[in-house]
């Protein structure tokens, strides 16, 4: 460790720091950027072949390609269809179970137990089943979608609501807010950060789960368009299908988190100006 | 909130305590105690840590009805903690009107912010506030139910020296607008002594002193009076001379 000289410190300023900020994330480009130019040099010079995994330059052109006959955009909006669907009906579910088992006697004996059970079975175990109960349609993929989903918003509300610091709930009383009182302004605004993070599992298992069942049985999305690409031995169009698929991912986890400041304002450590 | 013995009444005594029993389990903590409080009284609860001054000042809230003997207090009652216990979701005025109705609520709310000195906190987050802000914003949501009987159960034990004399430059300021009964307890000899009319020490599960106080109204704190009852309360805590 070097100490900084305190006359150092006294001169640092705001607009230096700020530069470096921009530079630090550019900086955090430069592994994939090696990775990506050591991955082309390796298909150009046959050191990686064609049919084990297509060069950056075919994928990008592949891609183009997909977007310019607007296959891509179908599937996609095949997919998105098929998660937005199961997520909301997945998070529903989870949320009204984990009140329900949260705020009342009875909801908790009769809901939890189930619940902890059900969620340890994993929930692509549930193909077969699923398979044998609403054929290879569209059902079987939402299904899974909401299986899947509903645990994580469950579990993860379910414990905030419990976990409630009690003097809450005993300021509560003296300010007498009454039992409805106390639902509404202290135990479900206090629980969604909780809520929040499962919300943010279900949106990533949701993929998850959707990559999975598109592979199995369909005829659009995503998913569909890879295992095509497959018996054709296209990689380039796997390879698009993987980064859809990892963008997917990252937007809906950075929108999930957008919502979650824009609804818990107070849980921002810093004011915006 | 009027049970049986939980019962509201009016004048003479705000509160009227009578035989108080309350036991956790096997461990008896209050054993019969007798209490009056006048209304508009300010009264200090001293007693040693564990001496069962929250418990009494919690049966007192209503929070705990679980106990023996008879207890009256009045129907409009406000409590503060040591901790501000607001809600982290819910803006500072917000936090104030907890628990309030009606069109005029809001106006209330703000002119009792202003009187605590937070009126421009209002829209601020509690995460925001610093400690004795925290605790204003606390008394502020007491005195917006325009309590009879205000029960602070050590409110500025988490404070430093500075914010903890403002504070009851404060709360005295308040209690002489408003005149409610007050039952401060506190583990703070001193403070008891500059703040309450009358102080009570809670020994072994009852009242074993109650003293008013009588301070020459120039440098109260630097009185000899006020040493005199310094010194009579910590021997009565258990403080032994040499450790004063
Ligand atoms: N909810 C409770 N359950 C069991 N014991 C308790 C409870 N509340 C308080 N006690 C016990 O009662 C005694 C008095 O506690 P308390 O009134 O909090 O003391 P004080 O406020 O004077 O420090 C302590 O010994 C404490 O452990
Ligand atoms: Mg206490």
């Amino acid at each position: 460790m070097t100490s900084i000289p305190i006359k150092r410190i006294g001169q640092l300023d705001i607009r230096g720091a700020a530069a470096r900020l921009r530079l630090d994330r550019l900086r955090i480009l430069i592994g994939p950027v090696v990775l990506v130019a050591l991955w082309q040099i390796g298909s150009a010079t046959g050191l990686i072949p064609e049919q084990t995994l297509a060069a950056p330059s075919t994928v990008i052109s592949a891609g183009a390609d997909l977007v310019e006959t607007g296959r891509l955009q179908e599937h996609l909006l095949v997919s998105l269809g098929r998660a937005a669907t199961g997520l909301t009906l997945g998070v529903l579910i989870g949320a009204v179970l984990a009140v329900v088992a949260g705020l009342f006697r009875f909801g908790e004996d009769l809901i939890d137990g189930p619940m902890q059970i059900l969620r340890a079975i994993p929930a692509l175990a549930l193909v077969p089943l699923a398979i044998v109960w609403f054929g290879i349609g569209e059902e079987v993929k939402v299904f899974l979608v909401v299986f899947a989903t509903a645990f994580p918003v469950y579990v993860n509300t379910h414990a905030a609501i419990r976990g409630l610091d009690p003097r809450y709930a005993e300021l509560a009383r003296t300010v007498e807010l009454g039992r409805l009182g106390l639902v509404r302004k202290v135990i479900l605004p206090g629980a969604l950060p909780g809520f929040f993070t499962g919300l943010r599992f279900a949106t990533a298992i949701s993929w998850l789960v959707l990559v999975v069942s598109e592979q199995i049985n369909a005829t659009s999305g995503i998913g569909f368009l890879m295992t095509q690409a497959r018996s054709f031995a296209q990689t380039d169009v796997i390879v698009v299908g993987l980064v859809v698929y990892g963008l997917l991912g990252l937007t809906s986890d950075r929108l999930v988190r957008y919502i979650e400041g824009r609804v818990l304002p107070w849980r921002r450590t810093f004011t915006a100006r | 909130m009027a049970t049986d013995l939980h019962r509201a009444v009016d004048a003479p005594a705000a509160v009227a305590v009578k035989g108080l029993d309350k036991s956790f389990g096997t461990q008896h903590v209050l054993k019969g105690v007798d209490l009056d409080i006048a209304p508009g009284e300010f009264t200090a609860l001293l007693g040693r840590s564990g001496s069962g001054k929250s418990t009494l000042l919690r049966v007192l809230a209503g929070l705990d009805t679980d106990y023996d003997g008879e207890v009256a207090v009045p129907g409009r009652r406000a409590v503060a903690f040591q901790d501000s216990r607001l809600l982290p979701w819910k803006r500072v005025l917000d936090n104030v009107l907890l628990g309030q109705k009606g069109k005029a609520a809001k106006a209330k709310g703000l002119a009792t912010l202003d009187e605590v000195g937070l009126a421009d906190k209002a829209k601020a987050w509690p995460h925001t506030l610093s400690g004795g802000e925290g605790q204003r914003a606390a008394l502020a949501r007491a005195l917006v139910r325009e309590p009879e009987l205000l029960l602070l159960d050590e409110p500025f034990g988490a404070l430093d020296a500075l914010t903890r004399l403002k504070m009851h430059a404060l709360l005295r300021k308040l209690w002489a607008a408003h005149q409610p009964s007050v039952l401060l307890v506190t583990h703070d000899v001193e403070e008891a002594i500059a703040l309450a009319d009358r102080v009570l020490v809670l020994t072994e599960g009852r009242i074993s002193l109650d003293v008013r106080v009588e301070l020459p109204q120039t440098a109260p704190r630097r009185s000899r009076e006020f040493a005199d009852l310094r010194d009579r309360l910590l021997a009565e805590l258990g403080v032994a001379e040499s450790e004063r």
